[in-house]
């Protein structure tokens, strides 16, 4: 504590010589001078003292016919002064205190935890959309309504947390493990909902579970036809309608449906060859702008240019709009060859099992299937004509209800 | 560790002084002018109630009380801070000596 005192209100370290040092001690205690570290060095004396001590000295110098000289200053009031004479120093000082300041004001870095199916673009797109976006006030993110909003926009999201941390915006969301519903369709459920056909086809299974079926198994359907009506009617006595339910319509239908299918493959190839040859060029770049360092052509007929970049990043999530990074020029010659036999066998065959994958993918049984390959001198054709199975059906509102039955009711109350 | 300079010999009046001081249990050292020196070990001696310093070496220090002259003797002795009232010695003490 004293030690602050006596750094805040600034010191000196005196050296002191002559004819009597300890007269002058006397002296400086009779005249309120706090002197402290008083050391004896043989011919001379150092010692400790407050800067007006310093001041009060002088004529006790006299008195005793003793001689001081400062040999070091220390404290507060000595740094100042230092440091006014280095204005730059103290300007830098300043602005980065300022700097600093300002700086947290803003938020630099936003960071979401908890997502899985939601990925993080979707949901920083999501943010910026809303407004939020780092280098933004702290003061304008609205943390309650921020939460609200990302738990009403996707239904995926059953828990938000948002904090602030320092300059960092974590968000921290749980996603839904159970099976999201359409709510959409259920909204619109007192209207009643159709269900329609997707694609043209024959229907070969169809067991309805709510609704008036409108085909039955063999009827051949076009697209956009009505299979389940969501208007279920109520029938008078004399078996007219009276009026109409209506419901969701909900049935397994399956529609099959023919499609054919050709792949070709020619027998002769480009081959890309490189030769080895490459040039790599420093690039740095801001935004659309880039800058290659590099003044002459490329020397090459045919080259492939691949680009690798690294953005500055300041924190962890914080990048600025520059990168830098390297362009490598390969050159290569292009060599026609043939493919041989085996060669066209595995890559058709490559080819039309990733059809049949993303057929299965989207749930479409495959009936029945023929499937020839033609050669030819040029080029092999696969030629594939495939019967499909499909549950292609979606739920569409139901048509406004028939008009005859308002007529009808119209006549009885007239 | 409190030790209490004393004068060895009396007057009349200093010894009713001292009388009445003791009776009336007045504190002796403003009553009497007498130093108090308090010796932390061998390494720190605090002195209250001086009147100055006489003689400063790293080898001696000779302080002038009321009554009688307190010498400190030892080795590498220094003040560590001396104002009106009070002084810290520190160093290796050697002896006290009441002059």
């Amino acid at each position: 504590m004293l030690h602050w005192i006596q750094y805040i209100r600034g010191y000196v370290a005196v050296k002191v010589w002559g004819y009597s040092v300890e007269r002058l001690l006397n002296l400086c205690g009779n005249h309120d001078v706090l002197v402290w570290d008083i050391e004896d060095h043989g011919d001379y004396h150092t010692m400790h003292m407050s800067i007006a001590g310093f001041f009060a000295l002088k004529p006790l110098l006299k008195k005793t016919g003793t001689r001081a000289a400062v040999i070091g200053k220390y404290g507060m009031p000595f740094f100042v002064s230092k440091m006014l004479g280095r204005k730059l120093f103290v300007a830098g000082l300043a602005g980065c205190i300022l700097f600093w300041c300002l700086a947290s004001r803003f938020i630099w870095d936003i960071r979401i935890e908890g997502n899985f199916a939601l990925t993080e673009d979707v949901l920083m797109d999501y943010l910026e959309e809303q407004g939020i976006h780092t280098a933004m006030k702290k003061s304008a993110l609205e943390i309650a309504e921020l939460e609200q909003a990302l738990r009403e926009d996707y239904n995926l999201i059953t828990w938000t947390s948002v904090q602030l941390r320092g300059t960092t915006l974590l968000i921290h969301i749980k996603e839904n493990e159970m099976p999201v519903y359409d709510n959409r369709n259920k909204a619109d459920s007192d209207k009643g909902m159709d269900l329609v056909a997707e694609k043209e086809g024959v229907v070969t299974y169809i067991i309805t579970r709510s609704g008036v079926p409108q085909v039955a198994c063999g009827d051949t359907v076009q697209k956009g036809d009505v299979l389940v009506s969501g208007a279920v009617p109520v029938y008078n006595e004399d078996t007219t309608v009276r009026r109409y339910q209506y419901v969701q319509a909900d049935a397994d239908i399956t529609l099959s449906y023919a499609r054919n299918l050709s792949l070709e493959e020619e027998i002769a190839y480009d081959e890309k060859c490189y030769t080895g040859e490459s040039i790599e060029i420093p690039v740095v770049g801001t935004g659309e702008k880039e800058v290659a360092f590099r003044i002459r052509k490329v020397p090459y007929d045919f080259y492939d240019t691949s680009e690798e970049k690294k953005q500055v990043q300041l924190l962890d999530h914080l990048y600025l709009p520059v990168y830098y990074g390297k362009r490598t020029v390969q050159e290569y010659e292009i060599v026609p060859k043939m493919h041989t036999e085996e060669e066209m066998k595995t890559l058709l065959q490559g080819r039309w099992r990733k059809i049949i994958a993303t057929l299965n993918e989207k749930g479409v049984q495959i009936a029945e299937k023929n499937v020839t390959i033609k050669k030819n001198e040029k080029k092999w054709v696969l030629h594939a004509h495939m019967q499909l199975e499909e549950s292609a059906v979606k739920l569409t509102p139901t048509i406004t209800p028939p008009v005859e039955e308002n007529e009808e009711e119209n006549t009885q109350t007239d | 560790m409190r030790k209490e300079n004393r004068r060895q010999t009396f007057s009349p009046f200093t010894k009713s002084k001292e009388l009445i001081v003791e009776s009336l249990k007045l504190p002796k050292d403003t009553m009497l002018g007498a130093a108090i020196v308090t010796i932390t070990g061998n390494r720190e001696a605090f002195i209250e109630n001086y009147k100055g310093i006489l003689e400063y070496t790293t080898e001696s220090i000779v302080l002038q009380g009321k009554n009688a002259r307190i010498c400190f003797e030892g080795s590498g002795l220094s003040i560590d801070y001396y104002t009106n009232e009070d002084m810290k010695i520190s160093g290796k003490i050697d002896a006290l000596r009441y002059i």
